[in-house]
């Protein structure tokens, strides 16, 4: 890739470009003991999606969508009515006690892999499926010139990347 | 197949690439027969939106007929001739069910990327980047369509191929201005730019009623194409001061309702031009917004603003006093096309509706990057370059 492409790239993008870069970097986590109290509070901070069907739908029998279950004892969920109609809230967050580096997670970014499961979770629930894009069509690819989108596309159904 | 790819920053080639597959029960393949540019192609081709990665096949507005369909898709059938929304939208979540298809919750199978840079994702959209799905566009023999049942529109018997094409989305864009901008009968609507969504947009003004259109451009010959389909009044913004102009013909009230239907690469007379401009080519702004603050500035007190031009990033300079103090309502979506469609195709099958003169080169899929030359520098009087496959 030439120094023009690479700055032109790096200008284009601003600040998602930057996050983008900091945050592939920092896949590799520290160890427990560096967690700061801000940092604990993110990793166990609860994501949710809201997904238009009403909670029995979503788990029946307390059953959760696939994607979720997969994660078994990995991760804590709660269901709760969404106000105005919209359906019901998902949320789901990593259990106290399964930090990043604990073996269950297999070296994923454990926020992302809930991300991940829970809007893959929305679709199933209310398309029936999970939207795949790939393969597709596409014409030669210059992986060099294309880095920056191969960091901030990779993976990106899932929270975090850029 | 033969597809039209990007393959850098203001540079396209026709290549070979593999052929679209169904991958979900819901998709469909569609066999592609008219396939537009679009003014916000421009974006992405010239880096402006920069979430492209090289060999991305480009286009979204088109029509075809189908040829597969997915074991899920139970309303359309193999042989239809059909019109496919350019935004992809599954029909079931609480923004679909809410007619706001472009903010779909489960068409975009790439939402972070957009969420950093808008904090939610739209829904995804043919062959326009990674941030709106990374989805392979229609400048191709062949398409794949997700949620066909959903996106996919049957065109009637009455309704050639290159009027149908519009209705993909030109067509429910320039609708979807006018009507969510609030026009009502006696309104006087002034529109931005008089390129396909533009004149569309005042064909509906009209329709729904307004006493007045008034379309501003520099171009003589969309001006001129605009004035004989819509009726609309004209303003070249290169020649006449646009506020003035507007306050003269409003009775000094200023439009009711004002569309911007220019987008990130807005070209103007006004100082402020070279401004933006410097910003945009260097990046800290990323996109123009002359048409926007213009409309914003020239509204009347407590009428309405649409932003129908596609803007990617961050402003500066924005009248954010002038809406406030005005009272303004400031609106603005991708097209929600799901929503008008059959009623477009309907408006065109009883002859209410014209679109096919916005076809102004139609040409083979192979002299596609011509296409966009002649396009992206308004030569030749290009209102929009059509490609056929397969020629």
């Amino acid at each position: 890739m030439r120094l023009f492409d690479i700055a032109t790239a790096l200008r284009s993008s601003g600040a998602a470009t930057a996050r983008a870069i900091r945050r592939r970097l920092s896949r590799q986590h520290p160890p427990a003991d560096e967690f700061g109290e801000e940092t604990l509070s993110d990793l166990f901070r609860w994501q949710t999606v809201t997904i238009l069907a009403p909670s029995h739908d979503i788990a029946p029998d307390g059953r959760l969508p696939a994607p979720l279950a997969e994660l078994g004892d990995l991760v804590e969920t709660r269901l709760e009515p969404a106000p105005g109609g919209r359906g019901t809230e998902l949320s789901a967050r990593t259990r106290p006690g399964h930090k990043p580096e604990s073996a269950g997670w297999k070296g994923e970014d454990p926020a992302r892999r809930i991300r991940t499961a829970l809007q893959h979770a929305r679709q199933l629930v209310e398309v029936g499926e999970v939207l795949r894009i790939h393969p597709q069509p596409a014409g030669r690819r210059r992986p060099a010139r294309g880095l920056l989108v191969d960091l901030m596309t990779d993976d990106t159904d899932q929270e975090g990347v850029v | 197949m033969k597809a039209l790819c990007w393959t850098g920053v203001d540079q396209l080639s026709v290549e070979t690439v593999p052929d679209p597959k169904l991958l979900n029960a819901h998709d469909a393949i569609v066999k592609v027969r008219y396939s537009s540019v679009c003014g916000s192609d421009l974006h992405v081709l010239g880096g402006y939106l920069p979430t492209m990665r090289p060999g991305d096949v480009l286009g979204h507005e088109f029509m075809g007929e189908v040829v597969e369909v997915g074991s899920a898709v139970t309303r359309r059938r193999v042989g239809e001739r059909v019109v496919v929304c350019s935004f992809i939208s599954c029909g079931r979540c609480w923004y679909c069910q809410h007619q706001l298809f472009s903010l779909c919750d489960n068409g975009n199978p790439n939402p972070a990327v957009a969420e950093s840079l808008w904090g939610y994702a739209p829904a995804g959209c043919f062959g326009y980047s990674h941030a709106l799905g990374g989805f392979a566009g229609s400048h191709a023999d062949y398409v794949r369509v997700p949620y066909a049942d959903q996106g996919m529109f049957p065109i009637p018997d009455e309704v050639d191929d290159l009027t149908a094409l519009f209705a993909s989305d030109a067509a429910p864009t320039g609708w979807m201005g006018a009507e969510l901008g609030g026009v009502k009968p006696g309104d006087v609507v002034a529109i931005w730019g008089a390129g396909a969504v533009g004149q569309l947009a005042a064909q509906a003004a009209r329709t729904l009623g307004a006493a007045e259109v008034i379309v501003i451009d520099s171009l003589p010959e969309r001006l001129e194409q605009t004035g004989r389909r819509t009726g609309a009044q004209l303003l070249d913004y290169r020649r006449t001061d646009v506020p003035a102009e507007l306050r003269e013909r409003t009775g000094g009230r200023g439009p009711d309702v004002c569309i911007e239907a220019v987008g990130m690469v807005a070209g103007n007379s006004a100082t402020l031009y070279g401004y933006d401009d410097f910003k945009q080519q260097r990046r800290p702004g990323t996109d123009r917004p002359l048409a926007v603050r213009e409309a914003i500035f020239t509204c009347r007190k407590g009428g309405s603003v649409f932003v129908l031009g596609v803007f990617g990033g961050v402003v500066d300079k924005f009248p954010l006093g002038a809406v406030m103090n005005k009272g303004l309502t400031l609106r603005s979506a991708q097209q929600h096309g799901h929503r008008y469609i059959p009623m477009l195709l309907e408006r065109m099958m009883r002859g209410q509706l014209q679109t096919r003169h916005l076809a102004t080169h139609v040409m083979p899929l192979a002299r596609a990057a011509h296409g966009y030359e002649l396009f992206a520098n308004r030569r030749d009087g290009c209102v929009r370059a059509v490609f056929v496959p397969g020629q």
